[in-house]
Parts: structure tokens; sequence; C-alpha cells
């Protein structure tokens, strides 16, 4: 398959899945904590900013004057800015303008409606909740549409991994923000809900909750889809199967399709055999790697499979071609 | 008569679906017949959901950056099966006229020789590509896709109005078009054979397959497109998506060793015909504009070096050029031995002094155009310009006759289109689009129905506020209607001549298509043995 369009399809994951994960975090936050505090100085809110790289923006307040309705309006509805959840949106349909060939026409027309959407949702008025709500249902949507209507082909693998390895990445993002207070809620709670797990925590570890579970749970339940095991596992399935199908073809002796997949499951392997108690004991050095892990695989994904050839120059054609 | 039809207003122009006030012609009694039942509102309703499907699919095209649907009229133009056999013949021969003409004007030249057509006409031309004289390979089959634009005058009769041979666009909204309106007003046509539009993305790529460079077997065609920003991306998208090839763009393609690749997820795949949607000036920077992004250097080579075949070929402008439009009933005459089918509308040539004294002295009954203009840019319809647009146009072409025409302003034919609350006539032409597999040209059955929304308006083109309408070609006593699909296109589809010439009955795609495949094996393989 053409790089261009497997590389579009892998960032078209990724934004699906930040606008997701982005709304349901800003959503959460802005309902556990309590009326007025959702400020640039609140302290969670202040972490929050941090992970996403924004702490030093002037344009989101971060500083000390933001009041709430800036700081929403730049996480939320500001679509230049890539890490808001219209931006991620409008990003995930330019990306899809871009393959309109390769991906089904449901896939596209879902993304397209939820594009010209957001000027009417956000002139609509109703409020981020109502928004970030209807966001949640159009990103369920296309991801259904992947799902269902998608051929599981090459295309479909690089989707599938780019929405892994950013689910993955907001977690961590999300993990190293939750030690900062939240006020009435308690911020392991608020975490566990960030990422869309509460219910199924509750069911599988009752009411309480603390530290080590919290961590266990997001980092490492084995059936919850938005944990970081298995969305590493995802991941590290769909390398291995773009791997297997490069393998019946001529490679490339100078790309290295199997890299991405070894850095990946590394990191995986390192959390399969340790227990929650562990890696919360050991937390700061455990989200510097699986840090690290997202951003090297996301490297070697584009040395590998994304790979550009040196521009052709006037004497390159020359010598390989005498026609000139 | 119903409401929607109320003062409804004949001029000199032919209405296609009022031979007179109140007397409909027959091919619209249907359409006239479901009007009945609906009121003004009952139409806007309908309008409205498909506009809204439209954006929704992002069914669109750019206009100053800004993604518009093409605003698409409900009320189909019919073409009977007779008036149809005009367009199904003489565009074919249009087609091979040119073709022989191109190949006369990059080869031999006989056609200057023999005092035709003047050398000079043709090497001025913009269009002109020094780059690919000589070069053979692609002859008979340089004009793959073309659009003729028709036009109908006060008595009916088609003419044309110019000739598209680069990359006449619109094809997508003629099958979009089509599906839109017999989903929302699926009662019109009702007791009517429409022809179907569908096989048009079928015939396209087995005519791009038989053009690929002979010695290959089994040859990867992409669509070439200058990318998302493009005014036409939609249709770019539409037809790759539809013929299942790549859609591809110039930072995908590399050429090395005279051979063309596109770089994949593991390596480079071969590439062996482009459909180019790039203009020649933007396609090769080795070649042409040195400065171009949008294609890729060395195409032009490996066209040379025979290992890729260009669709349409480069240099195909000089044959759409306007000054040379004017010759081409001779060209047909010279090359075809035939009589044109299909009249040009009477035109002077600026260059020709007896032509311009008479020009410059009747401006204001002619229509004037620049000579390699497109999208209805730079047109000067005398009856409406005032004095000084006049002036201006005397001093324009005075000062470069070989960059105007005058042509006799035509009324064109009509056909009722809803504005507002009530059906009114407006103006409208047809491009139907031809495909050229070497050996023989087949016409869509429909075609592009632009129509100028103003009141009076002449200029249909689509970045001048035009709008279009499905075309309905008839199916009718002309055509041999088989007794069921199926077995009737295996029929019709046994060779590959019969497939490009008759009429197709409803297709049953994926039999017809297998079928055409294998034709176009043994077709290469013929191909093969000739040039061996």
């Amino acid at each position: 398959m053409l790089s261009r369009i497997a590389e579009s399809l892998y960032w078209l994951g990724r934004h699906v899945e930040r606008a997701d994960c982005t709304a349901r975090i800003l959503d959460t936050y802005l309902h556990l904590l309590p009326a007025g505090s959702w400020q640039a100085d609140h302290q969670v809110i202040r972490s929050l900013l941090d992970s996403m790289g924004l702490s030093d923006d002037e344009t989101v307040g971060a500083g000390s004057q933001a009041d709430s309705g800036q700081l929403v309006r730049a996480l939320v509805f500001d679509s230049d800015r890539a890490s808001s959840v219209a931006g991620a949106l409008t990003a995930a349909r330019d990306n899809a303008r871009g393959v309109r060939d390769a991906i089904p026409l449901d896939v596209w027309e879902c993304l397209n409606v939820t594009w010209h959407g957001l000027r009417t949702r956000e002139a609509g008025g109703a409020g981020p909740h109502v928004f970030l709500r209807w966001v949640g249902e159009r990103c369920a949507i296309a991801n259904g549409m992947v799902s269902e209507v998608m051929s599981h082909d090459e295309g479909w693998q690089f989707l599938v991994l780019g929405r892994s390895l950013e689910r993955t990445d907001m977690t961590i993002r999300l993990l190293a923000a939750a030690e900062s207070e939240t006020g009435s809620v308690p911020p392991w709670r608020a975490l566990v809900s960030a990422c869309g797990g509460w219910e199924p925590y509750v069911r599988s570890y009752g009411g309480s909750i603390g530290q080590r579970s919290a961590y266990e749970f997001v980092l490492l339940d084995r059936m919850f889809p938005r944990s970081v095991i298995r969305s590493l596992n995802t991941a590290e399935a769909c390398l291995a199967e773009l791997e297997a199908i490069g393998a019946t073809r001529y490679m490339d002796p100078r790309r290295d399709p199997s890299s991405a997949r070894r850095i990946v499951g590394r990191t995986r392997t390192g959390l399969d055999y340790r227990t929650g108690a562990e890696l919360a004991a050991d937390r700061e050095q455990m989200l510097a790697t699986l840090q690290r892990t997202v951003y090297s695989a996301h490297t070697a994904v584009t040395k590998s499979f994304f790979r550009r050839e040196d521009s052709v120059t006037w004497a390159n054609i020359g010598a390989a071609g005498g026609a000139a | 008569m119903a409401d929607l039809f109320e003062d409804y207003p004949f001029a000199r122009a032919w209405d296609e679906m009022f031979a007179a006030p109140g007397e409909i012609r027959a091919a619209y009694e249907s359409v006239f017949a479901a009007l009945q039942t609906m009121d003004a509102a009952d139409l806007k309703a309908r309008a409205d959901i498909m506009g809204r499907t439209f954006l929704d699919q992002g069914i669109t095209f750019a206009l100053g950056g800004v993604e518009r649907p093409f605003p698409l009229d409900l009320i189909p133009r019919i073409v009977t099966a007779t008036e149809w056999q005009t367009v199904e013949n003489g565009v074919p021969q249009r087609v091979r006229a040119l073709e022989a003409f191109l190949a006369d004007v990059y080869g031999q030249g006989r056609i200057f020789a023999d005092g035709v057509v003047p050398k000079r006409l043709v090497t001025t031309s913009p269009h002109f590509h020094r780059q690919v004289m000589g070069m053979n390979a692609q002859d008979g089959a340089r004009v793959v896709i073309s659009g003729v634009d028709l036009i109908r005058d006060e008595n009916g009769e088609f003419r044309v109005l110019e000739d598209n041979v680069r990359i006449p666009s619109g094809v997508s909204y003629v099958l979009e078009n089509r599906q839109a309106v017999t989903q929302v007003l699926s009662e019109a046509g009702a007791d009517q054979l429409v022809r179907p539009v569908s096989e048009y993305p079928g015939q396209l790529l087995a005519a791009l397959r038989a053009v690929a460079p002979w010695n290959v077997t089994d040859p990867n065609v992409v669509v070439l497109t200058p990318g998302v920003y493009n005014s036409a991306y939609f249709e770019h998208t539409l037809l790759a998506r539809e013929m299942g090839v790549e859609l591809v763009e110039g930072r995908d393609l590399i050429c090395r060793n005279n051979r063309v690749f596109l770089r994949t997820t593991s390596s480079e795949m071969p590439v062996h015909v482009i459909y180019r949607r790039v203009d020649d000036e933007f396609l090769d920077p080795m070649q042409f504009r040195a400065d171009s992004l949008l294609g890729s250097p060395g195409l032009v080579n490996a066209a040379r070096a025979g290992n890729l075949t260009i669709a349409n070929a480069v240099g195909n402008g000089i044959a759409d050029d306007k000054l040379v439009y004017t010759y081409v009933p001779d060209i047909i005459r010279y090359y075809l031995n035939e009589e044109p089918i299909l009249q040009n509308v009477d035109t002077y040539r600026m260059e020709v002094p007896d032509h311009r004294e008479y020009a410059l002295e009747h401006l204001a009954e002619l229509v004037l155009k620049p000579v390699d203009g497109s999208g209805g840019k730079g047109i000067v319809i005398g009856s409406k310009a005032d004095r000084a647009v006049l002036r201006k146009a005397r001093e324009t072409i005075l000062e470069n006759p070989r960059g105007w025409i005058a042509q006799r302003e035509i009324a064109l034919s009509t056909v009722p289109t809803l504005i507002g609350e009530k059906m009114r006539p407006r103006h409208v032409d047809l491009r139907p689009f031809a495909v050229n597999n070497g050996r023989g040209v087949w016409v869509l059955p429909g075609g592009l129905t632009r129509v100028a929304l103003p009141e009076g308006e002449l200029v249909v083109n689509s970045s001048q506020g035009g709008g279009s309408k499905d075309t309905w070609v008839l199916g009718g006593p002309v055509d041999v209607i088989g007794p069921g699909p199926a077995a009737d296109s295996t029929q019709v589809l046994s060779t590959l001549d019969l497939a490009f010439q008759q009429p197709l009955s409803p297709p049953e795609e994926i039999l017809g298509f297998r079928a055409q495949h294998e034709q176009q094996q043994q077709s290469d393989g013929g191909r093969g043995e000739r040039q061996c």
C-alpha cells in the first residue's frame, strides 16, 4: 500500500482517539471538580495542562489569569490547535480527505459530518458538556464503522496501530497528572473515570479505591480495553500483522519492519510480569519508560513504513536514466 | 397545467420540454406527470435533502477555497434515443479525427504539407509541446478520455461548442446526479428505460488497461491527482475508488531508469498507466515547469521510452485549441474522408483579414472568446456588452488576432428549472464523455448537463455560478433490448469492438468486467505482435 496512505490512516486513527480521550478527560474533570475551581491555578488542571504540553502556552492562559471559559475554549473548541478536541477532529477529517478512495465511504462521511457539525455545535451554546458527549458519540460511530465496515487489511492495521499508540499515550499522560489533589473527589477515582473505566473497576474491585488498585486497573487490567497493557498488546498485534504482510513481498533492505514491534514488545513484557504494587512503587521511572516507548515506537513506524526516499536530484536522473 | 409551470415563458431558444405552450414533448410526459403531483415546497424539501447528502458525503467542488456542493436541479434533462444517435456517432467521429490530427502533428505533419491547416497555427499554440515530438507509441489512443461540449441551437440541432481532449472533468457529477435523482425523484422515470451511466468506471479502466505499454501483461493503473486542494479532487477520489486503483499524488511517484514506481510501505511498485489529472505544464518538472511539485520528474522520458502510458497524452492541448476548432470539419474530411456528423457553431477567425473585418463590424451580434481560455473566462457576449467593453474588445483583438475567435450568438436550448417557487426555462449545454481504448470509442449514455442559473445567462460553466442536471438518455426503438440482462450482456461483450460500439443494456457488472479484462490481455498480445 502507498506510504502516504498508510501514514494518513495511522494519523487518522491517532487523531480520532485523541479527540475521544481528550473529550472524556475534560468532561470528567469538569464534572468532578466543584464549581468555580476549574481554573488554571488549580493543581489538577495545571498538571493536566502540563502533561498535554500546554503549560507555557500564553493563549491557554496557563499562567495565572486564565478563567475557565478561556481554558475550555482553548482545549475544546480551538480548531487550530491539534491537541484540542475540535482540532483533533479537524485533523482526522483532513487525513481522511486525503485518502478518500482508500477508506469506506461511511467512515469518510462520518468524519465529514462531524467536521461540519463542529461549527454548529460550538455556536449552539449548549456548553462544553453537551459538546463533549456529542464528540464521544461521533468518535464511537467512527470507530464502529472502522471496525465493522472497513476491511481489516493492511490499512486498517495502520489505523488501529495509530489508535492504540495514541490511547497508550493519553493514558500515560493522565497517570502523570493523576496524583494532584482534586478537591471533593478522590484523585484515583477521577483517574479511573477519565479513562472511562469506573464501572468495570467497581465491578472487579468493589467501591474502595486507592492508589495501588487504581494503578493496577489502568495499567494492567487484562479485560478493560483502554488499559495500557491492552493497548500495547493491540499495537503489538498490529505490528506483527504488518510485518507478516510485508514478509510476503519484496522488502526494501534499508527498512526494518520489526523494529517497532521489538520496542513495544519489550515494554509490554515489562508490564506483564510485574504487580500493581511494584509498578506503583516505581512510579516515576515506569511512566518515563512508557512515554519513551510510545515515542520510539512512533519513530520506528515512521522510519520503516512511511519512509520517503531522498528527493531525486537532477544529477541523479541523468546518471540513472541516461535520458535527461 | 400544474402551478409550477404557471407563466412559463417562451423565447427564441429551443425548449426541450415544451414544443409549444402547453404542448409537452413525448419524452418528458412522465416527468411532467410526476411533477403534477407536487408543489414547490415539496420539490424544495427534496432538493434540500439532496444538498445535505452531497455536503455530508463531501461531493463538492472548491470555489475560492470554500467547499460547496455542486448545485443540482432535480428536473432531469431528457434525450431521446434518436437524438442520442447523432451524439453517439458524431462524438466518436470527432475523436477519431482529432486522434489522427494529433498523431500527424507530432509525427510527419502531412496535414501541413497538404495545406489544410497552417503549421503556424499549431506551433504558436501555448499547448504545443516540442518535448513530445516524434513520440508515437500512443498513436490512436492519445485521447483516452474526451468531453466534447455540445449545445442545441434554435432548431434543436446538436452543435459542437468546443472540444476537451486534455482533462475533461465532471463525469463524477454524472454518476452522483443519477444516484441522487433516482433517490429523491423516483416516481419520474418509472415507465421509461433510462440507460445506465454506472458502467463508466469499468469502461474507463478497461480502456486504460488496453492502452498500457505493449509489453506489460498485467498493467498497473493509477490516477494522479494534484491533491486535496484541487477543485475536482472529489472526482479523482470517486474515479479511483470506483475503478479500484490507487489515487496517487506526485510525491508518491518516483522515476528511475525510465521506469515509474510508487512508494509503498514495503518497497516500490511499478506503474504502467497514469490517468493524470495534472496539467501538462505541471506534469514533469524536468520538461516543463521546473518548480512544479504536482508531478514527478522523468514521467515524459518514461513515456518516450515506452514504459509508461500517460492518459491523456501530453500535448493534446493543440487539438482543443479554439482556433483549431474552426478547422475540425476540414480535419474530419481530410483524415476520415467523411462529412462531419456534428456541426460546429459558425465561427470567425480573427487572424483572417476578411473574417476580422466582418466581425469587427458586427461585434454586437457575436460572442468573442479567447482561444486558450477555459471556465468561461474572458468571454464577451456582444449583445450584452456595453460600448466601453466592445471598444476594449476591439482593441484586444487588433492587438492579438491569434488569441480570439468570434461566434454567432446562439440561443442555447432551455430546460425547465426550479427557480424559487416556479419552473423557469434556463439555458443548458451537454458534455458527453467518450472513452477511447485505441480501437473504438465508447460514449457514456448520459453526460453532464450544465445549466446557467441566472436568467438569460448563456455561460454555463460551473465556476460561473452554474448548476447541473441529470441527463437521461432513453433506450428505445434504435436499441436492441435483449430478454434478460445477464444473457444479453454476455452476448454484447463477446467481442471488444462490439462492447465499445453498441449500447449496453443494464450491465451485469462483474461478468462484463471480467470479459473485458480478458479481452485486454488478448488485445495487448495483438498489439505486441504488430510491433515486433
